[in-house]
């Protein structure tokens, strides 16, 4: 069985060397496509095809079907990014009984496919969370599946769909193949380096600290986009302050970004042959692959394959190294005699004979493997002793703020793999990337709530949905309304009207326009007259947080701080503020948030039905021991009753008359 | 005046003027909206909520009044009114925003028919609802009260701190009164001090007066209101005080009797805001306008004409309602510790004046070309507006400058409105992006009311 897919149905016959029978895929094509597009394989003549491609360039030529799905990979890539994941363009609906949900209808209407479609076909990224956090994960699934299909097409993942890969086949047209100083010629010992790399993470995985997130393909793109085009798009689109402000973090995340593509100055798609982790599980699982490249022995030795292969897949004796090799065939369309051929692995049909001219092959070595299984654990170690999330010893008012929905702080950590898509999908940029303050290296780039620049929308659940990890479970808008995501607290010493300087009820109007109606007023500094009635209007109304409504969704803190603090400069600080933390906010690894609500409810209710009980009121609407006279017995000319015969004698406090005049 | 209160105003103003139509259903509710049809024994109204409609179906057994293109016709009368019923806060009420409270409503004063109800059912429909719970009453929690607190409601000792926590009424004052979701709760816990104090007057005496503060102010039941005031006068007939009486003239006159309503003010001295607001409310300017002159002889000069000018803009007397304003500002600020309670009553009086040059006599028509630019704040900060009009027409309006992020759709929405209406009136908030529509109507309209060309 051939799956050769490259050139030959387009190509011109050749005397000495006649073309093979094509293969099935090819033979199906050839029926769709016009002849006079194809070569003229009697007279030898190229065909329009041909010659078009021969335009575009050599890889395109030898390998088309490569290229184009690499293309259409990269736009879908792009377009779950840049479109499904923000902007969004549904509009509020009238809806006065229901919980708005306009957010997330938009996403559902879009997301035709996953959004986070290439981050969970990352095998890595499912494999390392699941062993960091001990858990199943829904993605791997996906992981299993990728895994499946690439024992058909070994590393076909890296040939054909990884968007990275392609990122960096432009970086190394555009730039690598023009600088020439950086070049290294010879093999060194990181030619193994993605095996020590992928073995260090897993050992640090099993020790239940994620390193991953650095270095595996997708997330690194994903974030790449996020710190670099994603302000962009922002500020195109809307306007340029609506960009939140960076911190080291941000920039630590840009340097890796630029060495991955920088990579390519030293040998094409450097970072995806020798260094990536992802790429490294396929190679791994070629131990099971079905089908391989090979060659058979017509091949002249003619170098033409080792030059234009782009994963350095081919010994120097022109067979495989398959591990490395994606199929991405193009060496199939530049070999001249047809030699090479892809099909089953057991096919030993007149091949060629092997280590001639002699390979010299860069063995693995088990020192690389020690070296990375003892820097895999000391990261772990130093993670967790000097620059670690250091749970559990923190003050409440350091933790950070989680999405909602979010595990557990240590299960969160262990499953975040920092790709950032659940920041790029939410619609204000309430979740911006953690630096290096709060958590160290163990948080860095995990999402965090930043309530001073913008609140959680009510409509919206999209980072549940986007996320491919499950660090925030995939909750739906009938839950997303119940999870806390921390607590607010009101300042009493800045707060305007606690501090009697001023009404403001900023953060109340917020919550109850938002649907949560979780702070509600207290009437405080209210001045008496002589006779110890309160004053009309006298005092300020300031707000007071429900502990039992409130969600922690920060809109609240939002308006104090843009307004109280930048705008009108009157707190140094917002007055009211989120906190998470043990009681202030829900991080369940499962079950139901809205069924959580309802319990605690019923608590409530059964607590003051039993103090009610206690202090021995009926709690019945008895109106037994008043006056039951008629309104009837009217004598009046005026229609009125006679008790309010009498009336208008006493006095009234509130509305005092001086005395005399 | 700040300006952060404007956006609270608007609300009054813009929306009534939306739809011609209304709805009042026998529970009290009024619905303006527009009448869709009246037939297969059922009203359906359509009313806009925020940009779209919705459309709500009301059997005519609910309806007591329908107003379609300036005609009333009633539906249900109210005395065939099931005697449960039970009064609910409009639906477009908000809980009680600071800004909110100041102005009076433009709501039209509450039209009394000529087929209303008689004196006689309205009594007996008094009698009855009192004595009956309201069919809320068993589906509502008793509010979560502070255990610390006194049950005997005594008066607190003179010049002690105010204490929500021990004294019921600072408790109810400071707690319940603000927040509308802890009215009803509010409500049982008064029956339930009633109960404990059964035997104590002076606390039966105070509880019955915050029922019917609850009844009347917050829940607007008149009748059960009405209950508790007349409740109030059979057993402690001697402490019922001007404030007492007021209320209960409101509760007459909301129930359809303005001759019971005219009867009970008639006892009072009319010396009181109450009164005087009153008298605005029932349409009956000179009255008011006489008991604002008696308040202002009285020594309370301020709030009478305070009071005198909400009664004139709430019957859309504009002009006379300025010159009122103006009187309270042109007065003297007294010495000592009423000055700050003065002041207040000043800042409420220029919020006022503002209110109606912006809102109420802004008259694109009337504004000259030109480009005007002002400001306000919006959700995130200040919202700069520049406005150009050219032959009585707004041509163009843009933001030149703002923080907005979270609210972004109102933005093009707000801006197409206004320059579609010619006006900053019947701007339909854009739902859910309410603060920025408000800052840019706001500052629409204090840019556009210094052009206004002298008539």
């Amino acid at each position: 069985m051939r799956l050769d897919i490259f050139l030959p149905f387009l190509r011109k016959a050749h005397k000495k060397f006649p073309l093979k029978e094509p293969g099935l895929p090819i033979r199906v094509v050839t029926n769709f496509v016009p002849r006079s597009l194809l070569s003229d394989h009697e007279k030898p003549k190229a065909g329009t095809l041909r010659r078009l491609l021969k335009k575009i360039g050599p890889s395109w030529l030898s390998s088309p079907v490569r290229r184009i799905i690499q293309t259409i990979c990269f736009l879908l890539f792009l377009v779950f990014f840049f479109h499904t994941c923000w902007p969004y363009t549904a509009r509020p609906v009238p809806n006065p009984n229901g919980w708005p949900s306009h957010y997330a209808d938009d996403l559902l209407q879009k997301e035709w496919v996953q959004a986070e479609l290439f981050l969970i076909i990352d095998p890595l990224v499912s494999i390392s969370t699941a062993i960091a956090a001990k858990t199943w994960i829904w993605s791997l699934w996906w992981a299993i599946w990728i895994v499946g299909v690439c024992v058909f097409i070994p590393r076909g993942f890296c040939g054909y769909l990884c968007p990275l890969g392609t990122l960096i086949d432009m970086f190394d047209w555009a730039i690598g193949k023009r600088v020439d100083r950086f070049k290294i010629e010879k093999d060194g010992w990181w030619v193994h380096l993605k095996y020590y790399i992928l073995f260090g993470c897993l050992v640090a995985s099993l020790c239940g600290v994620l390193l991953t997130g650095f270095v595996a393909a997708i997330p690194i793109i994903t974030r790449g986009m996020l710190m670099t085009l994603a302000p962009l798009q922002l500020g195109l689109a809307r306007e340029w302050h609506q960009i939140p402000a960076i911190n080291a973090g941000h920039i630590f995340s840009l340097v890796l970004f630029f060495a991955v593509l920088g990579l390519g100055l030293l040998r094409k798609r450097f970072w995806c042959r020798y260094v990536c982790p992802s790429g490294a599980v396929f190679s791994v699982f070629n131990f099971f692959r079905a089908s391989e490249r090979k060659v058979e022995s017509t091949c002249i030795n003619c170098n033409k394959c080792i030059e234009i292969c782009p994963f350095d897949a081919i010994k120097a004796d022109f067979t495989t190294r398959t591990a490395d090799c994606t199929l991405c065939q193009t060496c199939g369309g530049v070999c001249p005699t047809h030699a090479i051929k892809f099909v089953n692995r057991g096919d030993k049909i007149d091949l060629k004979i092997e280590n001639d001219p002699p390979t010299n092959e860069t063995p693995l070595s088990r020192r690389g493997f020690f070296g990375a299984a003892a820097s895999g654990s000391a990261l772990f170690a130093g993670i967790n002793r000097l620059s670690g999330a250091n749970l559990g010893a923190v003050g409440y008012r350091n933790l950070p703020v989680r999405p909602p929905g979010s595990v557990p702080e240590k299960e969160f950590l262990q499953l975040c793999i920092r790709c950032g898509k659940c920041m790029k999908a939410c619609p204000n940029d309430v979740l911006q990337p953690m630096g290096f303050k709060k958590q160290g290296l163990e948080g860095l780039w995990t999402p965090e709530v930043v309530a001073n620049w913008a609140g959680c929308e009510p409509s919206c659940n999209i980072c549940t949905q986007v996320c491919p990890t499950a660090a925030i479970r995939p909750i739906p808008m009938e839950e997303k309304r119940f999870v806390r995501l921390g607590l607010a607290e009101v300042n009493k010493q800045t707060c305007l009207p606690y501090a009697g300087k001023e009404a403001c009820q900023l953060c109340v109007d917020e919550c109850a326009s938002a649907g949560y109606h979780a702070i509600e007023f207290e009437r405080v500094h209210v001045e008496v007259d002589e006779g110890g009635a309160p004053l009309e209007d006298s005092g300020f109304v300031a707000p007071v947080v429900l502990a039992d409504k409130c969600v922690g969704c920060g809109l609240c803190q939002t308006r104090c701080h843009v307004i109280n603090v930048k705008e009108k400069k009157k707190l140094t600080w917002t007055a009211v503020e989120i906190f998470a933390g043990e009681g202030r906010e829900d991080r369940l690894m499962n079950g139901s948030y809205k069924a959580l609500r309802e319990k605690e409810r019923h608590q409530r209710k059964a607590e003051m039905n039993k103090r009610q009980q206690e202090s021995g009121a009926s709690g019945t609407y008895n109106v037994d021991f008043l006056d039951d006279s008629k309104n009837e017995e009217t004598s009046n000319a005026d229609g009125l009753p006679d008790f309010l015969k009498d009336i208008g004698g006493g006095s009234d406090n509130s509305e005092a008359l001086p005395e005399g005049e | 005046m700040a300006l952060s209160s404007l956006p609270g105003l608007i609300f009054l103003f813009v929306v009534p003027s939306l739809h011609a139509d209304l709805l009042e259903l026998l529970n009290g509710q009024r619905l303006n909206g527009e009448v869709v049809s009246e037939s297969g024994g059922q009203v359906v109204i359509r009313i806009s909520v925020g940009q779209g409609n919705v459309e709500m179906r009301y059997p005519f057994t609910k309806v007591h009044a329908v107003t379609v293109k300036g005609v009333r016709k009633i539906v249900t009368a109210k005395d065939e009114q099931p005697v449960s019923s039970t009064s609910e806060k409009r639906p477009d009420s908000k809980p009680t925003p600071e800004s909110q409270r100041s102005p009076p409503s433009t709501e039209p004063p509450s039209p009394v028919t000529r087929t209303g109800p008689s004196t006689k059912d309205i009594l007996k429909g008094i009698d009855q609802s009192g004595q009956t719970q309201p069919d809320w009453w068993d589906g509502v929690q008793m509010v979560d009260y502070p255990k610390s607190l006194d049950m005997q409601f005594p008066e607190p000792p003179k010049g002690s701190p105010w204490n929500t926590n021990q004294n019921i009424g600072q408790y109810m004052w400071s707690v319940i009164n603000e927040n509308e979701s802890r009215w009803k709760g509010g409500a049982k816990f008064m029956m339930h001090v009633m109960d404990v104090n059964k035997s104590n007057p002076e606390g039966l005496s105070k509880a019955m007066d915050q029922m019917a503060h609850i009844y009347t102010d917050l829940l607007e039941d008149y009748e059960r209101g009405a209950f508790w005031l007349q409740q109030k006068a059979k057993k402690f007939g001697g402490s019922f005080t001007t404030g007492n009486a007021v209320k209960l003239a409101n509760c007459y006159y909301r129930l359809g009797s303005r001759s019971l309503a005219e009867a009970v003010l008639r006892k009072t001295d009319n010396r009181s805001q109450g009164v005087i607001k009153l008298w605005g409310d029932m349409g009956n300017l000179t009255k008011a306008l006489e008991a604002a002159a008696r308040l202002a002889s009285g020594g309370q000069p301020h709030n009478a004409y305070m009071a005198a000018g909400d009664a004139c803009r709430s019957n859309g007397e504009f002009q006379k309602a300025i010159t009122h304003y103006q009187k309270v500002l042109e007065l003297e600020v007294p010495e000592g510790n009423q000055a700050k309670r003065v002041n207040q009553v000043r800042d409420r009086a220029q919020a006022s004046l503002d209110a109606i040059k912006l809102f109420e006599t802004l008259d694109v028509a009337l504004v000259a070309d030109g480009t005007y630019q002002s400001s306000s704040i919006g959700y995130s900060g200040q919202v700069n507006v520049q406005v150009i009009v050219s032959n009585a027409k707004i041509t163009n309006l843009r933001l030149t400058q703002h923080q907005e992020k979270q609210y972004y759709s109102s933005i093009v929405d707000t801006t197409r409105q206004i320059i579609a209406k010619n006006s900053v009136k019947g701007v339909d908030a854009t739902a859910a992006a309410t603060l920025t529509s408000e800052a840019i109507i706001n500052a629409t309209a204090k840019a556009l009311s210094p052009g206004m060309k002298k008539q």
